[in-house]
């Protein structure tokens, strides 16, 4: 479930997501005429992307699609050109119109990468573990069941439920087939959206659901437990017992099917999902990332101690973890067990599996937010600017994860050693002292 | 590049207990499906998919011989001398020779594209895994997950499981084929699979990147890697050299860098006298038994050998049979004999006496493994002198005069088989970044009760 958009007041990347939205629905004029560049444009992208979708046809005939379902499903359908995230083609096509300047891209200066302090507003995490308690004993037997069955605590599905769609609560406006076509044709990531289109076919083909039902995200995430077209297929379960896997309107099917999904992917249900810790006076925060794994009891030789004098359990000593430091030396510390890098496959981020770990235990231990770090404010950096000095660090050889103007392990780890370097205060977050400097010498 | 055994270097965690239960069934095989399951995620996110990876992990369990040789101390840290002859044994150079006429042209191409001389990749290849004779055997991805779930080198395999699996994704080789040693070091020139992903090429262009079975693609892929370890074309290693008269070998630093130029004003010539070419080349001085053996002066490109596998005792037996193979002689110092060292004369002797006295059991070879360590051992405890297996000039002398006289010399003993080369020292070089490794796991049980998982505050 690498992409999913969330129901929810996703971090960072819907904020973004909506501004890029927003500016293609202003870039485009009100009373359209014939000779208009920008309509012009986009009847020579329809008409190209007609002809993309006729070309999906052996792929999707060799995943079981009829030509009649093919056909039903794909004919006329139009680009939903108000997603966010879309790279339109510059030109339409080899020899076509370009791109119109008024649907170019404005800059932003002002899209924020998302700082973490905001993510854990004490507000959010209350309401949604609110929600949670109400669900836990309005569904106590489905949980129970689920939770026997599966191996995953049920406050986590319940977590997991809450932060995706509001415990269904969330309208999900679009069309799946629409949307998931439109970013696989143009989305920024559309190689990873072309099987998931194939695979929206093949639900409907199978009877699975209908094309009115099946409802999503911009980003063709679907249904209470917000599964791609790809997630079903693997994940949906029928709990219900009434021969359909039932995602959209069963909460017992859809509660089962997160069980499932975080099961089947390796789930370990005697572990947590972390342990918050505190780490000792000047600790080397480059230690931090899944690729520095240690057992636990080699954290507690380097000093790392669990929060409020807590002693790890004892048979879980030999349990490999990883240092998770969020905002750097600016938060709270967590090490991270197998259970976190499952979550993080239902949404790949360190502050998601945080988020609903925690909410997760405010539920099950009937607990108020209870973060022994504090979420210090940390300096603000547009996303632009973070992406700008991530170029920099990988043109002189270092590694950031990916180049996307967010702030990964990776790229943690490596300010972390810049600061050493440079001899700054060792934070493992982004300082505009640093970012100023880095930008500033790879100019000269 | 390999993982080479420092035995005083390796920390060998507490063996889980379910380890030790007998078989590779029950309980133990359970929290191993479960350990290797614990690997999904990371690899996941690197791009495996699920078919790929059920498929590498199918049916795999937890290989004893591979932590009984993760867990393997050598008694002694076998002296360089030593070291380098059985890496250089008659029988291997004799062979080496060979492919370098069955290989001239591939290996003249190979020299002209990446600047590396024919003779070091074909050394290395000769060294690696005996010209392709001996790739190992074992199933990468079990021995990978037996030592990422058994705490032996646990650390080391972690990171290289997802670069592993990213081999089979891509389908440079097939799950079947792609074997290795116990510590995964895979194919021809037993790369592990971090090296293999980072600097692996496909020399012979079919779109797959095959050591295992290709031996163009095997050695390309070494000649790639020491031409990014900054191997210089045209350059050799270093010079065996002479060292003038009271020249005190221990009184130079090892990590000393003066140019050749400022060696021989020392007093230091080629061992032929002849001076250096190039005299302003930096140079290391080693004399790695003192002023007993042969000396050298080591350059830039025993560096890319140090790159290419972190021993000094590996480059220079890469460095010393490429020379041979280019046809030079032995070096002029002999290694020294005695008490730390004894002759393959000395050994078989040793051995001999050791059967003789009923101490060991087996074959007179020559070589110290081991059983003749234990024999050595058993010897000692049966004398009560220190048990330390060390087979000394002093412990022959000993036996020597307990035993039997030697049968008569009709025996071939000049004869004796070249000794199989060990596995080459194996270092993890510290260019390769592991990939993300994931915890591993116990088994899931089927009900969970909230209350045994202890929260995260």
């Amino acid at each position: 479930m690498t992409i999913r958009g969330s129901g929810m007041n996703s971090f960072s990347r819907l904020g973004f997501a909506c501004a890029l939205g927003l500016a293609a629905l202003l870039g485009e004029p009100s009373g359209a005429r014939a000779a208009d560049p920008v309509t012009e444009y986009k009847k020579a992208v329809e008409a190209r992307f007609a002809q993309w979708l006729q070309g999906l046809w052996p792929e999707a005939e060799a995943a079981g699609v009829s030509r009649k379902t093919f056909e039903a499903q794909l004919k006329g359908i139009k680009l939903d050109w108000s997603l966010p995230q879309l790279v339109p083609p510059d030109p339409a096509f080899p020899g076509g119109p370009a791109l119109p300047a008024a649907m170019k891209p404005k800059p932003k200066p002002q899209a924020e990468f998302g700082v973490p302090e905001n993510y854990f507003k004490a507000r959010s995490l209350n309401a949604l573990a609110a929600g949670g308690r109400a669900k836990y004993k309005q569904l106590a037997p489905t949980l129970t069941a689920i939770q026997k069955e599966y191996g995953v605590p049920a406050s986590i599905v319940i977590a997991i439920w809450g932060r995706e769609t509001g415990f269904g609560q969330a309208t999900l406006p679009y069309d799946a087939v629409t949307a998931i076509a439109t970013q696989a044709f143009m989305g920024r990531r559309a190689e990873e959206f072309r099987p998931q289109l194939i695979g929206a076919l093949k639900i409907i083909e199978l009877g699975h659901s209908t094309r009115a039902e099946m409802k999503s995200s911009w980003a063709g995430a679907m249904g209470h437990p917000q599964f791609l077209p790809g997630d079903f297929e693997e994940y949906a379960v029928d709990f219900d017992g009434d021969g359909d896997r039932d995602i959209w309107d069963s909460v017992p099917d859809a509660l089962a099917s997160v069980g499932n999904s975080l099961s089947s992917q390796g789930w370990d249900g005697k572990q947590p999902w972390a342990y918050e810790v505190e780490l000792p006076k000047n600790f080397d925060c480059t230690r931090q990332g899944p690729d520095q794994s240690l057992p636990i009891r080699e954290w507690i030789d380097l000093g790392v101690s669990r929060v409020r004098g807590r002693p790890f359990p004892k048979e879980r000593l030999d349990d490999w973890t990883f240092l998770v430091l969020p905002a750097g030396m600016k938060g709270p510390a967590f090490l991270a067990t197998t259970n976190f890098s499952v979550l993080k496959l239902y949404n790949n981020s360190d502050v998601y599996a945080i988020f609903v770990g925690h909410v997760a235990d405010m539920v099950a231990y009937n607990a108020p937010v209870d973060f022994v770090g504090k979420w210090d404010p940390v300096e603000r950096f547009t996303r632009d600017r973070i992406l700008k000095f991530q170029e920099i660090l990988v043109a002189q050889g270092h590694d950031v994860g990916k180049v996307d103007g967010l702030v990964g392990f990776k790229t943690r780890q490596t300010i972390g050693k810049e600061e050493k370097r440079l001899g700054l205060k060792l934070t493992c977050y982004p300082s505009h002292a640093l970012v100023n400097r880095v930008l500033k010498a790879a100019q000269n | 590049m390999r993982i080479t055994i420092f035995p005083k270097t390796l920390i060998f965690g507490a063996i889980p207990a379910f380890l030790l239960a007998a078989g590779a069934s029950g309980p133990a095989q359970a929290d191993f499906n479960s350990c290797v399951k614990g690997f999904w995620p990371a690899a996941k996110r690197a791009g495996v998919s699920w078919a790929t990876f059920e498929k590498a992990t199918a049916g795999i369990t937890l290989d004893k011989e591979v932590i009984e040789s993760a867990n393997y101390q050598p008694e002694y840290k076998k002296p360089v001398g030593e070291y380098v002859d059985r890496a250089i044994s008659p029988k291997r150079l004799a062979k080496g020779k060979e492919k370098l006429v069955e290989y001239g042209p591939l290996l003249n191409q190979i020299e002209a594209k990446y600047g590396v001389d024919k003779h070091i990749v074909l050394a290395i290849w000769g060294v690696e895994s005996n010209f392709g004779d001996n790739k190992g055997d074992k199933g990468v991805i079990q021995s990978l997950m037996t030592l990422a779930c058994s705490g032996t080198k646990a650390k080391f395999a972690r990171g290289q499981i997802v670069s592993a699996l990213k081999i089979l994704q891509r389908g440079d080789t097939s799950h079947d084929r792609m074997n290795g040693s116990w510590a995964g070091a895979m194919g021809h020139t037993q790369f592990i699979p971090t090296t293999y992903t980072a600097y692996a090429v496909d020399y012979d262009g079919d779109g797959r990147r095959d050591i295992w079975d290709t031996i163009p693609d095997a050695l390309g892929s070494t000649a790639a890697y020491l031409k990014v370890s900054k191997w210089i074309p045209g350059q050799t290693w270093g010079y065996e050299v002479k060292l003038p008269k009271g020249f005190n070998p221990k009184r130079v630093s090892e990590k000393t860098y003066k140019t050749l130029g400022q060696w021989q004003k020392m007093g230091i010539t080629r061992i032929n006298g002849q001076p250096f070419p190039r005299a302003n080349d930096k140079a290391q001085f080693w004399a790695p038994e003192g002023t007993n053996g042969p000396a050298f002066l080591t350059l830039n490109n025993f560096r890319s050998l140090l790159r290419y596998n972190n021993a000094k005792s590996y480059a220079l037996a890469v460095g010393h049979l490429a020379d041979r193979l280019a046809g030079y002689g032995p070096f002029v110092q002999p290694w020294p004999t005695g008490e730390r060292r004894l002759s393959m004369e000395q050994r078989m002797e040793l051995q001999r006496d050791l059967i003789a006295l009923g101490h060991l059991e087996g074959e007179v070879d020559g070589i110290i493994g081991s059983g003749t360590l234990e024999g050595i051992r058993s010897y000692q405890r049966a004398k009560g002198l220190p048990v330390d297996g060390y087979p000394t000039l002093t412990i022959l002398k000993m036996v020597r005069a307990e035993a039997p006289p030697p049968p008569p010399p009709a025996l071939p003993v000049q004869a004796a088989p070249a000794p199989q080369v060990a596995p080459a020292p194996r270092a993890v070089p510290p260019q390769a970044v592991p990939q993300a490794a994931q915890p591993p796991q116990s088994s899931q049980p089927k009900s969970v009760a909230e209350d045994a998982v202890p929260p995260a505050n």
